[in-house]
């Protein structure tokens, strides 16, 4: 058959690099859930490091810099959610919410007053991240599976790992578990929940961070107004289809990262419009959630009442 | 002067604690001896939980000093508490419902392996040792969401056995529990003195004080009204000296005169939430003029029966007649209307939102009618009046209506919810637990407060564990077992004995 053809290695190194991004906000979101937090706002964290990130690298002329400022813009408006959230006690959804309007607005306003640019920078001068080639794997036939990724996306697979092993196997991730699910247990037993709290926000942040530079300065070296385009908030379904759980979220990631790539495949394929490619993460995410309505309900299947 | 043989365990000397508006602790002297058993008893909101929260480290006090071991300590922290030997189980547990039994007792103290990671295999049978060595008998792997309410609470007492502590601080640990449970209870408690170890045990109960304590503390508005060992008291005179006045312990009412029919059950199903099959096939009429009485052990369907009777639960099968009108599609603010009130068992999640304050609570249900409301807005001046009217009719102890519920002590709470269902002038009052946490002279006032209800022609329908409660103020009762009515019973001809076996489905 035809259509199946399209299943092959650059369908898969595709897919890898769609997920990405999804699963990096994923698993911060699925962190701050465990804990209790409700993080909404990492959509406009991705896009604020995503801004910093390639306007440190512009002005440095270093990829290295760029990172670091992209992820540190990451985290710090994380600390401005916990801030907002634990310390001055307003509601996380509307700080989440405000973060991320305010992240769209600011960005803009940055690139029209720093690069006099309206809508999308790039430029010779901007240092992107390279990928990592594997020099024992050329040749082989694993080169093309496994060899010639950026960074980040070889850091998913290794924060799956080390994710699902601090969840259920060390005191923090029992401690960040307890937080989320009864507070008040977590203090009797000695745990710091606002601790706790804060430490899966700022994760997230760090997360989002790696997340945004890997938006403008891995998967492409520019940036482009709103270029986070609803990724932060496909991460927050991800975690939740995941169950909030490292490996859940991140298979939830490669599903969304599958559709991604084999829209674009068919894009080629069948020349379809393009516009209605982009609508497919989109449309995916809501698929998503009526699956996990539908989950719910037969959770509980009532038992039949016996005739008389 | 302190006498060298005998060892305190617990000295707290001159303790104050102020809330706004209240002294909930008033220059309180407590003493606990070592390997004694301890009960603390007093009016809702006489401080026995203030002060139990100031040994744990949750409250500080303003004034005053605590000696453990007979060294004087701080304990500003759960974690010093802790260290010191202290463990406490709540008035209202603190589990992690996802997690298993050993989870939850292990949590932030979880054994680990040389590579940091959990010993989980280890905690499991460091649970069951502890388990066994004092009788308690709790499965490691259970997880708390499939768990009784008496497993909750041996899992809790494990979390405070776990941490090693000597001095076990139990904030009414019967009030959920059913009779047997209790006594297993007992055995646990019993058990733990033989092993050295220290036990202050809150309740309302005065029958309890008299089985387990050694000695017994009593306190009202604050302060300490005296110390004696049990022995040398009684029911009565602890209860007068509680109240501060004679508590009649027998409930007085004449015999009901039933009328019309006001509430028909024909044949109801109703699922839980996991699915399964909680009401089976319950019939079951309610008269005006009569109160009648469901006594069963928790967790045999009363809690799905009542939710679906007030429109919490949707039936399965069967019909719900009320007042003449099959009440199946009406929603729970269509009931009420009709006049169905509903004092739910959980006054925490059901029965109140504690982050409101109290006269918003107490017009929930009814803001929206004259004189409460005119036009569509909220008259405040009304309210207040009303809220004060029900504060003062039902002694609700709060230095004023405009006081977050959730501050209110845990009988203060219920009586909130009383007050609210009590003062529409329902046709039917479903009451579920109605008397749980409340001290002995409400409780004796609450019951009045039923009885007068059925005297004015209305209906009550009383659903409580309490054996001694439904019988003394139940007209008829019917014994439910597995969701399904295993007898009737006229309170007057049956035993205790009778009782406990219908209870457990044993039929003659
Ligand atoms: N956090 C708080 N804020 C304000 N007032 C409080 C708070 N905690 C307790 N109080 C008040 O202190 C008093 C004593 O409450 P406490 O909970 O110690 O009573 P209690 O003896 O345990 O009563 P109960 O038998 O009903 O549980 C009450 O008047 C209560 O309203
Ligand atoms: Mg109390």
């Amino acid at each position: 058959m035809e259509w199946l053809e399209i299943f092959d290695i650059s369908l898969f190194r595709s897919l890898i690099r769609s997920a990405t991004p999804i699963a990096l906000i994923g698993f911060g979101a699925a962190m701050c859930s465990a804990s209790g937090v409700l993080n909404i706002g990492l959509e406009g964290k991705m896009l604020n490091a995503a801004f910093v990130g390639i306007a440190a690298s512009y002005y440095s002329g270093s990829a290295l810099t760029g990172f670091i400022w992209g992820v540190s813009a990451g985290v710090l408006t994380a600390i401005l959610f916990g801030f907002l959230s634990f310390n001055l006690g307003a509601d996380e959804v509307l700080v989440g919410l405000a973060i991320n309007i305010f992240s769209i607005a600011g960005t803009r306003y940055l690139l029209e007053t720093l690069f006099k640019r309206r809508g999308f920078f790039s430029d010779p001068s901007i240092q992107g991240i390279d990928p990592i080639t594997f020099d024992f794997l050329v040749d082989t036939r694993f080169e093309k599976i496994f060899s010639g990724y950026t960074p980040s996306i070889y850091l998913v697979f290794f924060l799956a790992i080390v994710l699902y092993l601090v969840y259920y196997k060390t005191r923090l991730g029992t401690a960040i578990r307890a937080t989320g699910e009864n507070p008040e247990a977590a203090e009797d037993a000695g745990i710091n929940t606002l601790r706790m709290k804060w430490l899966t926000v700022v994760f997230s942040g760090v997360l989002a961070g790696i997340g945004g530079t890997f938006l403008s300065l891995e998967n492409m070296t520019l940036f482009t107004e709103g270029m986070s385009a609803g990724k932060g908030y496909i991460g927050l379904v991800a975690s939740s289809f995941g169950n909030n759980t490292p490996l859940g979220t991140f298979g939830a990631s490669l599903f969304f990262g599958l559709g991604d790539a084999i829209g674009i495949r068919l894009q080629g394929v069948y020349e379809l419009d393009s516009r209605l490619i982009l609508m497919v993460p989109y449309a995916l995410t809501v698929v998503v959630l009526i699956l996990i309505g539908i989950r719910q309900r037969i959770r509980v299947r009532p038992v039949p009442i016996p005739e008389q | 002067m302190t006498q060298k043989n005998i060892e305190t365990a617990v000295e707290v000397k001159n303790i104050t604690k102020s809330y706004p508006g209240v002294t909930a602790n008033d220059s309180v002297d407590f003493k606990v001896l070592k390997g004694e058993i301890h009960a603390l008893v007093g009016e809702n909101g006489a401080g026995k939980s203030t002060l139990v929260k100031i040994l744990y480290g949750i409250e500080q006090p303003d004034s005053g000093e605590i000696f453990i071991n007979d060294k004087s300590v701080e304990i500003n922290k759960v974690d010093k508490a802790i260290e010191l030997g202290i463990g406490m189980v709540h008035q209202e547990f603190h589990l992690v419902p996802s997690f298993t039994a050993a989870e939850n007792i292990g949590l932030g103290q979880e054994p680990r392996n040389s590579r940091g990671f959990i010993d989980w295999d280890k905690l499991n049978s460091e649970v069951s040792n502890i388990a066994k060595k004092y009788g308690l008998d709790v499965d490691p792997k259970l997880r708390m969401i499939d768990a009784s309410v008496g497993i909750q609470q041996r899992t809790e007492i494990l979390k405070t056995l776990y941490r090693n502590a000597n001095i076990l601080i139990l904030d009414e640990p019967t009030a959920v529990l059913t009779p047997q449970e209790t006594d297993e209870l007992f055995e646990v408690i019993r058990s733990l003195v033989d092993e050295g170890k220290t036990v202050i045990f809150i309740t309302h109960k005065l029958r309890e004080v008299m089985e387990i304590s050694d000695r017994v503390t009593v306190m009202r508005d604050g302060k300490v009204q005296g110390v004696s060992d049990t022995k040398n008291t009684s029911p009565e005179e602890l209860a007068k000296l509680m109240v501060g006045r004679e508590v009649f312990m027998q409930v007085e009412k004449e015999k009901a005169k039933p009328t019309e029919k006001v509430l028909e059950v024909k044949n109801l199903w109703v699922h839980d939430a996991r699915g399964l099959l909680a009401v089976k096939n319950f019939s079951l009429d309610v008269h005006k003029g009569e109160i009648v009485g469901i006594a069963g052990v928790d967790g045999n369907g009363q809690t799905e029966l009542v939710e679906a009777l007030s429109g919490l639960r949707p039936t399965s099968k069967g019909e719900v007649i009320f007042d003449g009108k099959n009440i199946e599609s009406f929603s729970p603010r269509k009931r009420r209307r009709a006049g169905l009130a509903h004092v739910p068992e959980d006054r925490a999640n059901t029965g109140l939102n504690l982050k409101l304050d109290i006269w918003e609570n107490l017009v929930g249900t009814s803001y929206f009618r004259s004189p409460l409301s005119k036009g569509g807005i909220i008259s405040m001046k009304n309210v207040v009046d009303h809220s004060n009217n029900l504060r003062e009719k039902f002694d609700i102890r709060t230095p004023g209506v405009f006081v977050r519920t959730g501050s209110l002590s845990g009988g203060n709470q219920q009586k909130v919810v009383i007050a609210r269902e009590l003062s529409e002038d329902p046709l039917l009052t479903i009451a579920s637990q109605p008397t749980r946490g409340v001290d002995i002279g409400n409780i004796e006032a609450i019951h009045k407060q039923l009885i007068e209800i059925r005297d004015s022609g209305k209906a009550v329908l009383l659903v409580s564990a309490e054996l001694d409660e439904v019988m003394s103020v139940a007209d008829r009762v019917a014994v439910i077992y597995e969701g399904e009515i295993v007898e009737w019973v006229n309170p007057k001809d049956v035993d205790q004995q009778q009782m406990g076996l219908y209870m457990a489905g044993i039929k003659d």
